[in-house]
This record gives C-alpha cells, structure tokens and sequence, in this order.
C-alpha cells in the first residue's frame, strides 16, 4: 500500500458542506443535526478552517435549541431541559434563551446537550447562556434505578454512550448535582465482558464505542482505579488492532475504531504501544478524493467516520493536527494550535505552479496538434 | 417453505410493488392540507432562525408532514387520526425518538393492534436494520402485549440479514431474560457456533446462556465448557474468540485444573507453531498462575517469539512484557 498524503484541503470542503447543509436524500438525519453540525464544526477546527465557520451565528443557533424552564413554573417538565437535535417541536425562535412555555413532548437529548455544549466550547464561548442548574437538574433525571442514564426522559432507552454524554455535561458545567456516581460506577463495570471489554449493556458483547463510553466516563467520575485490573482491558483494547482497529473480535477494522478504541488507549496511558503505521495505512485507504473518510476503503464517507479519522491521525501527533483531548473528543483547548498556515501557503503556491505548467504543457500539444 | 422463507418471499413481493409505484410514477400521497379530516387543525412550521447552519433541504412532503405532526404533539391529541399521521411521520424520519413515545401512546389508548405493529416495526427494519428506536419500540411493544410467539423467528429473519447485528443480540438478551426462555437457548446457540465459530456474538452469548440461565457457580461452568471450547479450538487455533472465552476461567481454576488446562494448551503449541494463540494462553498462565524460574524462561522466548513474528502488531507491547517478565525473574 503506498503512503498516501493528507487532503487537508478536500476534508476542509467536505465538512464545509455538512456545515452549511444536510442535503435530502439524509433529511431524516435531522434527528441528529446537532451532532452532525458537532461533527463539522469540530472537523474544520481540527482542520484549522476556522475561518470557514460563522461562529456568532452559529452559537446564535445552538442556544436557540435550548429548553429552558418554564416561564410560570419553573419545576414544570423540569425533565425536559437541555438541548435538543434541532427545531423539530416548532417552539419559536429563543436564542436570548429567555423561559417560554414548556411542553409535554419538547424534550432534550442528552447527546444534543453534550454536543451542543461542546460546540459552544469549540467557539470559544462562555456558556453563560445556559441554564446550568436546570440542565445538570434534567440530566441527573436521566439517571436510572440501576445507575444506567436514558437518553430522553420518559423513554428509557439506556445504554453506556449516554452515560458518556452525561458525564461530559457535568464535567463542562462543572456541577454533577444528584447525580449519584457510585452507581454509575458499578453500573459500568457490570458491563464489562469475561474478555476484558465492554458492551453496551450488561451481558452485551465487547465493543469499541461502548469501551470508550465506559472508560472515558470512569475518567471523567475520577474512578478509572475502580477498573479491577487496568491490564486486562488495555490487553483487550490492544488485540482490536488488525491493521486499523476493529470494534468487535473477528470483525473488519474501521476507521472510527482508530479513535474509539485508541483514545481508550490513551486514556489508560498506553497509546504508545499501538503500530502506529499500520493504523496510518489503514486510515488512509478509508480518504476518500473528494474528502471526508470512509468506515472501510471503497466505502462512501460520512460525517462521523470522517470526523473520527481526523481524531485518529491526531492521536498519532502527525499531520500537523492539533492534539485532542481524548476525554471529549475534540481538541485540547488548553493546548496551542500547531501552524498550519504556512503549510497551507505552501501547498497553494505548489498547486498554483502545477496548474500553471499543466496549461502550458496543454497548450503546447494543441499547437502540436495544429501543425 | 418454511415460515421464514414464507414471510421473505411476501415482503419481497411487497418492495416490487412500491417499486412499481414509482416506476409508474402514480403519486400516493395526498397533502394533509387537502384532506378533510385534517381541515380544523393549524400546521406549525419549523423556526430554524435567520441563519442556521447545516440546513436541512426538505422534501414538500416531508416538511408537511412535519408541519402537522408538530401541531399534533403540541396538543397531544390522541386520537385514529395522530395515530395515522405518526405512521406516516415514522416513515419519513424514523429516528424521532419522541414520535415513538407518542405513538405508543396512541397505541396503548386506543387498543391498537400490537401485533400489526410489530409487522410494521419488521418492514422499517428491513431497511434500517441498526436504527436503535426501532428495535426499542419493538421491545416496548411486546412488553405491553406480553406475547413473544413471534420473537423468535423475528430474530432468526434478522440474523439470516446479519448473523453479528449488535441489536439482534441486546434484543435476545432482553428477551430472554425478561420471559425466561433459557430452555432451547443453549441448543440454539451451539446450532449457531456448528454454523460460524468465528461469530464473536455468538460465543457472547453462549457466555450469557451458560452463565446466566441457572445459578451455577463458575468453577462447575468451567468443567462443562472445557470439551465443548477445545472443540472449537482444535478446529481453528487462530480463532481468538474460544481462546478469550475460555482464558476468561484461569483466575478461578485450581492446581488439578491449571495442569490440565496448561498440557492441553501445551499439545496445541506443538502441533501448531505458527499460532500466536496457545503461546499466548501459556504466557499468561507462566506468568501469572505457575510461576517458576524455568516458566518465566519460556514465557520470555514466547514473548520474543510473539513480538518478532506471530504478533507483529503487538511488538511493542511485547517488547514492554519482556522487560516485566525479566524484573519478575530477577525478584524470585
């Protein structure tokens, strides 16, 4: 396989594109704008494209899909505070987040909260619009009796991502309120597996994405010592790399593993253990021309395995990307961006000149062909 | 034809007729805005603000459809009508979670058919095999209509789809718990290992049926799945699922078990060379369960031997376990 190079410029346009539109054939992803736009936002921040991004407006926009407490009785569906995907439910416009009416059926999303917050970090704003109390209030409710976190309240689908979600939330509004982390604690590791992994559930296999949600929670809760032994799931985390990594034994590699199971990695301190230029390789037959990256070579891209390839080869520390925080997916903020803009002046210039000789090249066969 | 091949072939059926629709061009829908039993109820629109990022370009039907079921959700009317409309909302965008909730709600009042439901919950699936409020829905459904009869064979169709679909498996585990239907389980999944025995979900799930259906303590687990795993392993050494499964048990073996444990593994060593699998296992039981000075020896020639040639992507890693196992030694 021979070393491809990185097309900063092409993922700067794919996730340019998410930025400014979902196009139809995906409106129904509506039910996860927030974490696409998260998705774009983020890649063009890692991608260092801030430039691309209307941060005022966008902000304006996250904090319009607030739910803020109800302007009569702020205990009523005190649940459903937080953000949601988008404006589906047909409240009016509120960026101001001043308190309106609640209903029944606006709820948030406790993955709409985490990436909406998230997004609004990235831009480098204040928070100072949310509601904290009535959204750490909300999230908490999502807590179940078993210490596992729903998504929405009132609809108990639970798994181990929003847990994550939720412990991410605490950790930016810096309040876990009643949330009770003991619980969450043992509800954890009830899902890890006899080889080392954790599943989605309790008794479910052991899988990339659930092992990060467990591990970067535990992190977050400051209970990574709880882990009974740290060894057995760094084994475990180790043995998903076949060429990329894989999210499941005897399962192909994909490319959001190389974040999911290397940011676990990373997190256990042992990132440093993992073969770093078959991880490269495989990320790299997953870019696709046109930008973005691809779950497998020859597949189509999308915004998730696209934004989780760039997290990829930022783990490695190459490509000139800024180095992320593997606790909340996105880049360390507290770190100094690395300069790219000379690379990039570089590039454009070398471009300018290839396109420059190309013409000429072509314009001497068609006075060949005319003679 | 069996049942499975029964229900397979009329949905197939089904798909070529909407494809014909198409192909015909015969428009089905008709706009809410023009139905009469639709006529007292004012749509809302969607505020999305002046600017908004990554705007979503709807479809003319998709937006009323939206327009209306927005009105439906703000008044929480339940009714045959909003029970119709969240059919067709579903359709058009089947991960709105709270539209779910809303139907059942419907559902629930007015008695609807749950069994119907869940024939349509299987057609969505078809296409949409890993939509996760779906397979929720599912489970809500047969939860209030106490009736798995059909789950089954629900979950063979979706395997025969895709035998290590993460869901199918969070569904059985649910569903087998929640009735108590362990009985024709371990059958069931030893039918499957004979199939795949390189299905990763399937030894999972073994793990749960074995673990899970009696109060058995480990240890008697462990002598029931020693012949059943080397079986497997005799078959296919490189196949890391049994080796994991059954290295899951070292810690709770005693001395008598241990020696066991270490010639059968010790066999497979000879007789396959070039498997980084039963050097594996040995190291792990060199290192941590017999430990001796000439263990720890071999333990570090198979680790050399791991991280030179039979685990290569795991070198460093190796090279790391060298230096423990050395400090080990050096500390007897």
């Amino acid at each position: 396989m021979s070393k491809k190079e990185f097309n900063r410029r092409a993922h700067i346009e794919y996730f340019n594109l998410y930025l400014n539109m979902l196009p139809q054939p995906i409106q129904s992803m509506e039910s996860n704008r927030m974490t696409i736009l998260y998705f774009a936002i983020s890649g063009l921040d890692m991608l260092g494209a801030t430039d691309r991004i209307k941060s005022k407006e966008v902000i304006e926009w996250v904090y319009a899909q607030q739910i803020v407490p109800d302007s009569k009785d702020e205990n009523k569906l005190s649940e459903n505070c937080g953000f949601r995907c988008g404006p589906l439910f047909g409240c009016d416009y509120n960026p101001e987040c001043s308190r309106t009416s609640t209903y029944t059926y606006d709820r948030a999303h406790v993955a709409m909260t985490y990436t909406a917050l998230s997004i609004l970090k990235i831009l480098g704003d204040d928070l100072e619009r949310i509601d904290s109390e009535a959204v750490v209030n909300a999230t908490a409710k999502l807590q179940q009796e078993d210490g596992s976190v729903a998504a929405i309240s009132g609809i108990s689908e639970t798994d181990l991502r929003y847990m994550y979600c939720s412990c991410v939330i605490y950790t930016f509004l810096d309040n876990w309120g009643t949330f009770d982390i003991e619980k969450a604690t043992k509800y954890i590791l009830s899902c890890q597996s006899y080889d080392g992994g954790f599943g989605l559930v309790p008794n479910g296999e052991s899988h990339g994405g659930s092992s990060y949600c467990a591990i970067a929670s535990l992190a977050l809760m400051n209970k990574l010592d709880s882990l009974p032994d740290k060894d057995f799931v760094i084994d475990w985390l180790l043995r998903k790399q076949t060429i990329g990594f894989q999210g499941r034994v005897n399962k192909p590699p994909d490319t959001c593993y190389s974040f999911w199971v290397g940011a676990s990695l990373e997190i256990l301190g042992s990132y440093e253990l993992i073969d770093y230029d078959q991880n490269e390789q495989y990320i790299f037959c997953c870019q696709d021309k046109l930008g973005g990256f691809s779950k497998w070579s020859r597949s189509k891209p999308d915004p998730l395995h696209s934004y989780f390839g760039i997290c990829g080869l930022s783990l490695m520390d190459k490509f000139n990307l800024p180095k992320i925080n593997p606790l909340y997916g996105f880049r360390d903020l507290t770190l100094e961006r690395p300069k790219i803009q000379e690379e990039t002046k570089e590039n454009e210039n070398e471009e300018k000149e290839n396109e420059k000789k190309e013409k000429e090249e072509k314009e001497k066969e068609e006075k060949e062909k005319e003679n | 034809m069996t049942e499975n091949q029964k229900i397979l072939q009329k949905r197939e059926e089904e798909l070529d007729s909407d494809e014909e629709q198409n192909l015909l061009q015969k428009p089905k829908w008709v706009p809410i805005s023009k139905r009469k039993e639709w006529e007292d109820v004012e749509p809302i629109t969607q505020k999305d603000g002046p600017k908004p990022p990554c705007v979503v370009n709807y479809s003319d039907r998709y937006k009323e459809t939206m327009n209306y079921f927005r009105a439906v959700l703000r008044s929480e009317e339940i009714s045959e009508r909003t029970l119709k409309l969240s059919k067709e909302l579903l359709m058009l965008s089947p991960s709105y979670s709270v539209a779910y909730e809303f139907r059942r709600n419907c559902l629930f009042a007015l008695n609807g058919n749950l069994k119907n439901e869940l024939f349509l919950i299987e057609k969505l699936l078809d296409r949409l095999p890993k939509n996760y409020q779906l397979w929720h829905h599912r489970m809500k459904c047969v939860e209030k209509l106490n009736d798995y009869s059909n789950e089954m064979d629900f979950l063979a169709r979706m395997m025969l789809g895709d035998a290590k679909n993460y869901h199918v498996w969070v569904y059985r585990i649910w569903l087998v718990k929640h009735f108590q239907l362990w009985d024709n389980e371990l059958e069931f999944i030893e039918g499957e290992l004979e199939k795949d025995h390189l299905n990763n979900s399937f030894w999972n799930y073994r793990y749960y049926v074995v673990t899970k259906s009696k109060t058995i303590p480990l240890e008697t687990i462990y002598e029931q799945e020693f012949e059943f795993v080397f079986g497997h392993i005799t078959k296919s050494v490189n196949n890391e699922s049994p080796w994991v499964y059954i290295m899951n048990f070292i810690k709770i073996l005693n001395k008598e078990q241990l020696k066991v444990l270490h010639d059968k593994v010790d066999e497979l060593r000879k007789r396959h060379r070039h498997s980084m699998w039963p050097l594996f296992c040995l190291f792990t039981l060199y290192t941590k369960y017999l430990i001796t000075e000439e263990n720890l020896d071999n333990a570090l020639t198979f680790a050399k031997y791991l991280g030179e040639r039979y685990d290569q992507t795991r070198k460093k890693y190796w090279e790391k376990q060298i230096k423990i196992v050395e400090k080990q030694k050096q500390n007897l």
